[in-house]
C-alpha cells in the first residue's frame, strides 16, 4: 500500500490499519509530515498535535498487535476545528479572550477517538465561527488550495482547506448558518451539517445556542457517513446506504436560491440536477416563498443569542474583538427582544412551509454559494448583474436551512474559473440517511471528488 | 436610530461604543430593524389576533 494520506479515503485508511498493510504510525507520520510542509501557505492549522497524534498513532498499533478489534476510523487523521474542546489543547476560537486549556475533549471528540480517529490539529476559523471569509485578525487568513489568493470560506475554512489539499483525511466543522456548507463548496470537499440536535454540541464554544451543529468535513460522501455514524455511537442510527439509489426519489430543485446565483453557479448546479435526473430521480421546480424573510428570521435569532454569549466580554474586553466581529456582536445586543420573537416565530412558520415541501418531495437542492471564492481582499462581489457584501454572497440562502434544522451536505459539482462550486442537498429532519444517499448517488456518476488541487509550493 | 440613540443604549447595557464603530453599528442595527418589519408582517399575516381554541387553555 502507498502510504498516502493526502488521497487515501477514510475508509481506505481504516481498512489498510486494520489489516496491517499500513501501520497508523506511517499514515499519521504522512499526514503531519504534510502539514509541515504544506501549512506554510495555507494557515489551515491553528495547532499541530504532532507528538500527541503520534502517541496514539503507536496505541492503535500497539492495539492491533495484541490482537484487539479496531474501530472504523482506526488511524484516520482528523482535524478538529478549534472551537471544539480537545483534552489539554486551547480552545481559543480564533481569538485571543480564550486561551484556556480544555480539560476534557468534547464527547464528539471522544467519540471519533474511540472509533480509532487520530486528532492531529485544531483549525483555523473565523473569529468565534462569527463571519465567512476566515480572514482572521489574530491567527491570520486560511487560504483556498486551489488558489491561495482566495478565500478559503468560512467560519470552518481551515477544516476546509486541510482537508481539500490533504493534510487531513477528514475534520470536524461547525455550522451555525453555512459554516460546514460554505467553506466545503469554496474548497471543492463535501460539508455535512447533520439534524439539529443529532451531534452533540457539548463541548463546542457556542456561537448561537439553538442554531449550532457540529458535522463532518471529508473529501468523499462516503467517508462523511463513516464519520457521521463515528460522531452518533449508542444513538438509533440509521446507516445509509452509500453509493445510493435516486430511483423515483422526488428532487425539489429551489428555483429562487438557483436563480439569485451567479449563471456560471448555476449552470454547474443544473448540470448537476440533470445528472440526478439521469439516475432516475424525478426532479420538479419549487418555489420557497419569502426566502429574505427567513434570513431575517434567522439574524433575529443569531444575533441576539451571539451577542448574550459574548455579552461580559463585550463589556470588558470588547477592544480584543476584530473589527467585524466586535461591530456584529454589539449591534446583535441592541436589538429588541421582540426581533427575538418575531424570529422564533418566523422559525415555526418556515417549519410549516418545509413540512408541505416536503409532503410534495423527497429532498430540496440548492447551489450550495451564489458564487466561487472570491479574492481575499475582496468587500464585495458581483452576483450576476448585483454587487453584494462578501457576507451575504457567501451565506446566500444557508441560514435558512439552519434556521430549519434540516440535514444538509455540500457535495462539489464542477468548476467556473478553475474554482470549485457546491451543491447542497437538503432534506427533512432526521432523514440525515437520505441526504447522504442522494449525494453518494450524485458522487458516484461524476468525477468531482477525484479532483485534489495541486500542492501549495513552500515560500 | 441615529448614532446617538445607538450609543445612549449600548451605555444603558453597560457597553461603551467606540467612535471608529459608532457609525457601522448603528447602520447595522438599523438595517436589521428595517428588515424586521417584513418578518413581523408575515408573520402578522399568518397568524390570527386571537389564539386557537387549543391554546386557551381550561
Amino acid at each position: 500500500v502507498s502510504i498516502n494520506a493526502g488521497s487515501m479515503s477514510v475508509s481506505d485508511v481504516a481498512a489498510s490499519v486494520r489489516r496491517r498493510s499500513v501501520s497508523a504510525v506511517e499514515i499519521v507520520g504522512d499526514a503531519l509530515g504534510r502539514i509541515r510542509r504544506l501549512d506554510p501557505a495555507l494557515n489551515a492549522f491553528t495547532v499541530v498535535l504532532e507528538g500527541d497524534a503520534l502517541a496514539a498513532a503507536r496505541q492503535v498499533d500497539a492495539a492491533l498487535d495484541r490482537g484487539k478489534a479496531a474501530g472504523p476510523l482506526a488511524g484516520v487523521p482528523v482535524a478538529v476545528k478549534d472551537i471544539i474542546d480537545v483534552a489539554g489543547v486551547p480552545t481559543a476560537c480564533g481569538s485571543t479572550i480564550l486561551k484556556d486549556q480544555a480539560a476534557h475533549d468534547a464527547p464528539v471528540v471522544a467519540s471519533l477517538r474511540a472509533a480509532g480517529a487520530i486528532i492531529v490539529g485544531k483549525t483555523n476559523l473565523h473569529e468565534f465561527a462569527y463571519g465567512v471569509t476566515t480572514i482572521n485578525p489574530h491567527t491570520g487568513t486560511t487560504r483556498n488550495p486551489w488558489d491561495l489568493t482566495r478565500i478559503a470560506g468560512g467560519s470552518s475554512g481551515g477544516s476546509a482547506a486541510a482537508v481539500a489539499a490533504g493534510l487531513c483525511c477528514a475534520a470536524l466543522g461547525t455550522d451555525t448558518g453555512g459554516s460546514v456548507r460554505i467553506p466545503s463548496a469554496l474548497c471543492g470537499i463535501v460539508g455535512f451539517k447533520p439534524t439539529y440536535g443529532s451531534v452533540s454540541c457539548r463541548g463546542v464554544v457556542p456561537l448561537a445556542w439553538s442554531l449550532d451543529h457540529v458535522g463532518p468535513m471529508t473529501r468523499t460522501v462516503a467517508d462523511a457517513a463513516v464519520m457521521y455514524a463515528a460522531m452518533n455511537p449508542g444513538r438509533a442510527y440509521e446507516a445509509p446506504t452509500v453509493p445510493g439509489s435516486v430511483t423515483g426519489t422526488r428532487v425539489g430543485l429551489i428555483r429562487p436560491w438557483l436563480e439569485a446565483a451567479a449563471p456560471e453557479v448555476a449552470g454547474r448546479v443544473a448540470d448537476a440536477v440533470s445528472v440526478l435526473a439521469g439516475a432516475g430521480a424525478e426532479v420538479t421546480d419549487i418555489d420557497i416563498a419569502h426566502l429574505e424573510t427567513w434570513r431575517t428570521a434567522f439574524a433575529m435569532i443569531q444575533l441576539p443569542e451571539a451577542s448574550a454569549f459574548h455579552l461580559p466580554w463585550l463589556r470588558t474586553r470588547a477592544g480584543d474583538y476584530g473589527l467585524d466581529v466586535r461591530q456584529r456582536l454589539l449591534a446583535g445586543a441592541l436589538l429588541p427582544a421582540t426581533a427575538y420573537l418575531a424570529g422564533q416565530r418566523g422559525r415555526t412558520r418556515l417549519r410549516d412551509a418545509l413540512c408541505e415541501i416536503f409532503a410534495r418531495v423527497d429532498v430540496l437542492v440548492a447551489p450550495t454559494v451564489l458564487v466561487p471564492a472570491c479574492p481575499i481582499s475582496t468587500e464585495t462581489v458581483r452576483v450576476g448583474f448585483k454587487d453584494m457584501d462578501v457576507r451575504t454572497a457567501f451565506m446566500g440562502f444557508n441560514p435558512v436551512i439552519s434556521l430549519a434544522g434540516a440535514p444538509a451536505i455540500s457535495v462539489p459539482c464542477g468548476f467556473v474559473a478553475g474554482l470549485p462550486v457546491g451543491m447542497e442537498i437538503i432534506g427533512r429532519r432526521f432523514e440525515d440517511a437520505r441526504v447522504l444517499e442522494v449525494a453518494a448517488a450524485y458522487e458516484a456518476r461524476t468525477p468531482w471528488s477525484t479532483h485534489r488541487p495541486p500542492d501549495p509550493r513552500p515560500d | 436610530m441615529t448614532p446617538g440613540q445607538v450609543n445612549a443604549l449600548a451605555a444603558s447595557l453597560g457597553l461603551r461604543i467606540h467612535s471608529e464603530d459608532l457609525d457601522g453599528v448603528a447602520a447595522q442595527v438599523n438595517a436589521w430593524l428595517e428588515r424586521l418589519g417584513a418578518l413581523e408582517a408575515l408573520i402578522g399575516d399568518a397568524e390570527p389576533a386571537t389564539r386557537s381554541e387549543p391554546e386557551r387553555g381550561t
